[in-house]
């Protein structure tokens, strides 16, 4: 857990620390100014108090400060918020060890765009898992013949979707495919000074912190991967990458926001792309306590396999 | 009238000393007035230095994107000597996450190598005074405490130089004489 907290600010991370809470158990950490300390525990939220005890009531819960919030935004962005612009106009940070700290606070806006945010005074702290070998029983789906299918990972937020796909990527390249990685987020490979912290296989080439349709490309062009890896595509210019890909007889592998097929259908770029069918398989996802709850595997028609 | 000790074993003897003794307060004195010539020019080394510094933590910040401890740590293990260990020690404490300001640990570490260093009082405090500009806000504001830096130390180091010759002769001799003086007035 203390890689976790040394982010917080030294008060707060006393508290997490004397709470014997570990990493596995929990999932996230929310701070709001003047607001009580949350943590969520294995998908249960508690409270802590200032003695580092774990409460149900609210009430009991230690009231978090505006200097405490400013010393952990000091140390989120290591000090040197210049460095994370581009991550603050898109509202999240992410620190060594692959978390992710969503922002919220003061926008900044220029030209109809955010600029900047200031009056930090919310965070929410996501412990990224790595869980090896979960995706032991998806695995035999996603391989016919020999050949890699191209797959979509379809949860909600926090459903294990990037958690899920790391291990799909460390499996595949152990067993002998070559693996890019764009890693836009760096949540999948949680690169640090370029060295991957999780463990991603070792035939894997990761692009970190590179937006996901240019990095693809590039990926392609510098590296020959036989699988291309993205988290949490979207956009028309995802799209257009992925057609790239497949066009150059790469597989894929990506996650997407979402509940359901039927939902994913009636979003404008995704919809089109499953129309076209191509994907070849969805692997819907649910919010677990150790993030890899598998609820169905379906082929590209949306029949369940 | 004879002095004594002008002549004889002891006489002559005293006089060895008083040679000896004259020769030491002039090689001290010009000594000292030599070292602090060597200061001026250790203190030009030393600004250069610095500014070359700057100039590479600006394009680590400017084209890079690296965070504070990451490009300082870059820098401590680029350069030797004092200012290589003065990067190395800022970059450590930064990594321990335990104080909340960047100027903070900047100053407190140029308080430790005051003693050290050839910088005046004032070069240093101009060094402090950037150092409380640095993490905060956003790129612009980076370059803009980095161009204020490079412009400060610049018109202070082309003053320096400006001066250096008469400074490093106005010591010089200055100790010399400071020698001699001193000599006239203990014999």
């Amino acid at each position: 857990m203390e890689g976790v907290v040394r982010v917080l600010a030294t008060g707060l991370r006393g508290m997490v620390l004397k709470s014997g809470l570990t990493k596995e158990d929990v999932q996230e950490i929310r701070l709001r100014v003047g607001g009580p300390l949350i943590v969520n525990v294995k998908g249960q939220e508690c409270f802590l108090t200032k003695d580092g005890k774990i409460s149900s009531k609210c009430e009991e819960a230690y009231r978090v400060s505006r200097s405490e919030m400013r010393e952990t935004v000091e140390y989120i962005s290591n000090y040197s918020m210049y460095a994370f612009e581009e991550e603050l106009r898109q509202g999240y940070i992410t620190v060594a060890g692959g978390h992710r700290i969503g922002i919220c606070g003061k926008t900044i806006s220029e030209g109809g765009k955010v600029r900047s945010m200031k009056y930090i005074s919310f965070l929410n702290i996501r412990i990224a898992h790595e869980v090896k070998g979960c995706a032991d029983k998806v695995l035999p789906y996603l391989r016919e013949g020999g050949q890699i299918k191209n797959t979509l990972f379809v949860a909600s937020p926090g459903g294990g979707k990037t958690t899920m796909l790391r291990d799909v990527i460390r499996q595949l390249s152990c067993s002998g495919t070559t693996v890019g990685v764009v890693d836009e987020r760096s949540e999948l490979a949680a690169c640090y000074q370029g060295m991957p912290q999780n463990d991603v296989g070792p035939r894997t080439d990761v692009l970190d912190c590179c937006p996901k349709a240019e990095g693809m490309l590039l990926l392609i062009r510098s590296m020959a991967p036989e699988l291309v890896a993205v988290d949490e595509i979207g956009s028309a210019e995802d799209v257009r990458a992925l057609h790239y890909a497949i066009g150059c007889g790469c597989r894929l592998m990506a996650t997407v926001h979402g509940a359901s097929l039927e939902e994913l259908r009636k979003k404008p770029v995704l919809g089109e792309l499953m129309q076209e069918e191509l994907f070849e398989r969805y692997v819907l996802l649910e919010r677990k306590s150790d993030g890899c709850g598998v609820r169905a595997v379906l082929d590209q028609k949306g029949v369940r396999l | 009238m004879r002095r004594q000790g002008g002549f004889g074993p002891k006489g002559s003897a005293a006089v060895i000393l008083k040679w000896i003794g004259s020769a030491i307060v002039i090689v001290s004195c010009g000594g000292m007035g030599f070292y602090f010539g060597a200061e001026v020019e250790r203190r030009i080394r030393e600004l250069r230095q610095l500014r070359e510094i700057m100039f590479l933590l600006r394009g680590d910040v400017r084209y890079m994107r690296s965070p504070l401890p990451e490009a300082i740590g870059r820098i401590g293990e680029r350069e030797s000597g004092m200012w290589g260990r003065f990067f190395t020690s800022v970059a450590e404490e930064l990594a321990g996450f335990d104080v909340p300001d960047f100027g903070q640990v900047f100053g407190r570490r140029i308080n430790e190598i005051r003693k050290e260093t050839a910088l005046n009082r004032q070069d240093l405090e101009l060094l402090v005074r950037f150092g409380e500009m640095l993490g905060k806000m956003d790129m612009e504001m980076q370059l803009n405490a980095f161009d204020w830096y490079l412009e400060q130390s610049g018109e202070r180091l082309d003053k320096l130089v400006g001066q250096a010759d008469k400074q490093i002769t106005l010591h010089k001799s200055m100790g010399i004489l400071a020698g001699v003086f001193l000599l006239i007035v203990l014999l």
